[in-house]
């Protein structure tokens, strides 16, 4: 019950990323928006009623296991709505190749893969073949790394320099882009074949005569690809500490309120409150015209509340609680409980001014 | 706290930013319980090992409780309708009364639960006891909350930090103890008269 809507719950963001990269570098506006929306909605509900597919090899019997086929078929089709709009997005703009946009494109192909052997899974007489294999292991890592992760590195792309004022390095960004999905398909690919051969998941050795150590082979060495291409992201990252911070307010050309105000954003955010008139205030149209620009210096003194250590008390007690009821060490349990309700309470009763 | 609802935010709704996510807030709360509520449900009547509800559960004594908790939401009013006119000295008393009369319900719960681990429910006994602790544990614990929020604006009000324009800080406290004592109805209703 839990484990189905978490996993729409992490793909939603990543396809809320890039539905923000593509527009931008396509130099069009997103296809379909209402439709994208009203997809993300219908994923989301729809979530929460597919959760018995993953025991249909434990005998549900066949009533059961026909409606969360269904369900979960159904699902498919928001899904491929959205793909169509955010390749109907990509049709006919002026593509710009970024690494964003890179991680953007592959985020598309490569959920597309996994949601097709989604669909196999769906389908509740071949599940019963697939259960525990790695062909499962296989879709999984393509819909949450093809899909979360790469289009989180867009999103990491895009908006670091309104993060932290500084440019990641577009050179090494693609390098990090091609060895990630050169990888990923390396490792994942073959446990397609690896896991109908009968690979089971979650085991650390098997017979060499199940004919899967070729297959596995693969897998391990594009699992160090992987590696090696995060590396290189994170030296990107960390190169930019050593940057003035001179980015511009909107280095990709976006159209959304954030480009709007400088990199990294100050703290009172916005100088006075801008008047939106569309859903892409910074690009202008016959409708739309261009919007007003923000007073560089706020036109009074603007309130910001001060920092505090409270909300990290709170979020200190929680993992002590936990390790203490998954221990069974009840005291540790009340000690950590203890620092989250001072933490919230201090923190709920903080004077507004510090 | 005093400074924020002085400068009560405006919203196009005509509702206060704070009211409707604290709406929300009783939304998520009521799916909380509401599977909680629905456990107790399921499991109900399947228990392999004694002691079951019908032997344990005391009627008259729950019914007190749940007496006591109707008249601390009846003090709940008195509170938020002495703050809107202004008179602290009523508020004061009542947002006491209020804090009171739910400690009186947690001293009932704590007593009940002891007596009921004397009769050999515990937590793991049977899929009653589990049910039953958990759900009417995390009610307790929601009433807990309610009377340390109770007792912090009591002290602001001594304090005279608490005044007409605040009013909102109390109307939504009020939000959360009705919703509790409502939420009690329901376990109070389910459990304990339902058998």
């Amino acid at each position: 019950m839990f484990g189905h809507p978490e996993v729409y719950i992490l793909i939603l963001p990543a396809m809320g990323i890039i539905s923000e990269v593509l527009p931008t570098f396509s130099k069009k506006p997103l296809f379909g928006y209402t439709v994208v929306v009203y997809s993300g909605v219908v994923i989301a509900f729809l979530g929460w009623s597919v959760w018995a597919h993953h025991m249909f090899s434990s005998g549900l019997g066949p009533i059961a296991d026909s409606v969360f086929a269904g369900t979960t078929m159904l699902i498919a089709i928001p899904t491929g709505v959205k793909i169509f709009n955010w390749i109907g997005t990509m049709w006919g703009g002026q593509l710009r190749f970024t690494t964003s946009m890179l991680f953007a494109i592959g985020f598309i192909a490569m959920f597309i893969i996994g949601g097709l052997s989604g669909v196999s899974h769906a389908a509740a007489p071949a599940d019963l073949q697939q259960t525990d294999t790695y062909y499962v292991v296989a879709h999984i890592h393509y819909v949450l790394f093809g899909g979360t992760i790469m289009g989180l590195f867009a999103g990491m792309y895009y908006w670091w320099p309104k993060l932290t004022g500084r440019m990641l390095s577009e050179s090494l960004g693609k390098v990090h882009f091609w060895l990630t999905l050169i990888g990923m398909n390396l490792a994942f690919f073959p446990m397609h074949f690896s896991g109908l051969l009968g690979m089971p998941r979650r085991i650390y050795t098997y017979s060499s005569a199940l004919g899967v150590s070729r297959y596995n082979q693969l897998s391990t060495i594009g699992a160090l690809v992987i590696g090696i291409a995060t590396l290189v992201f994170f030296w990107n990252m960390l190169r930019t500490r050593r940057q003035p911070a001179t980015a511009p307010h909107n280095p990709w050309g976006g159209a959304t309120l954030e480009w709007a105000i400088p990199s990294p954003p100050p703290v009172y955010n916005f100088t006075k409150i801008p008047i939106v008139e569309g859903r892409l205030p910074l690009w202008h149209t016959e409708r739309h015209p261009r919007m007003a620009p923000l007073p560089a210096e706020p036109p009074e003194p603007i309130h910001v509340p001060g920092g505090s250590w409270w909300p990290m008390t709170a979020a200190f007690g929680l993992p002590i609680m936990a390790i203490g009821a998954l221990s069974h060490m009840i005291p540790i349990v009340l000690v950590g409980a203890a620092v989250l309700i001072v933490g919230i309470y201090r923190w709920a009763y903080e004077p507004f001014e510090m | 706290m005093a400074h924020e609802t002085t400068h009560a935010h405006r919203t196009s709704m005509g509702l206060d930013s704070r009211k409707m996510a604290f709406w929300a807030f009783i939304g998520s709360e009521c799916l909380l319980f509401g599977s909680l509520i629905s456990t107790y449900l399921i499991y109900k009547g399947r228990s392999l090992t004694g002691p079951y509800p019908h032997e344990i559960l005391n009627i008259p004594f729950t019914s007190f409780s749940t007496f006591d908790l109707l008249m601390s939401s009846l003090a709940m009013v008195l509170a938020l309708a002495a703050v809107q006119r202004g008179d602290m000295k009523q508020g004061k008393i009542w947002l006491l009364v209020t804090a009171l009369l739910g400690l009186v319900f947690l001293g009932g719960q704590f007593w009940e639960f002891s007596h009921f681990l004397h009769e050999g429910l515990g937590l793991t006994t049977n899929l009653f006891g589990s049910t039953f602790y958990v759900l009417t544990g995390t009610h307790g614990a929601h009433v807990t909350v309610g009377v340390i929020w109770l007792l912090t604006l009591w002290v602001q009000a001594l304090r005279g930090k608490l005044g007409p324009a605040n009013a909102m800080t109390v109307e939504i406290t009020g939000l959360y103890w009705h919703f509790v004592d409502v939420v009690w109805i329901v376990i109070f209703t389910v459990v304990y008269l339902i058998q």
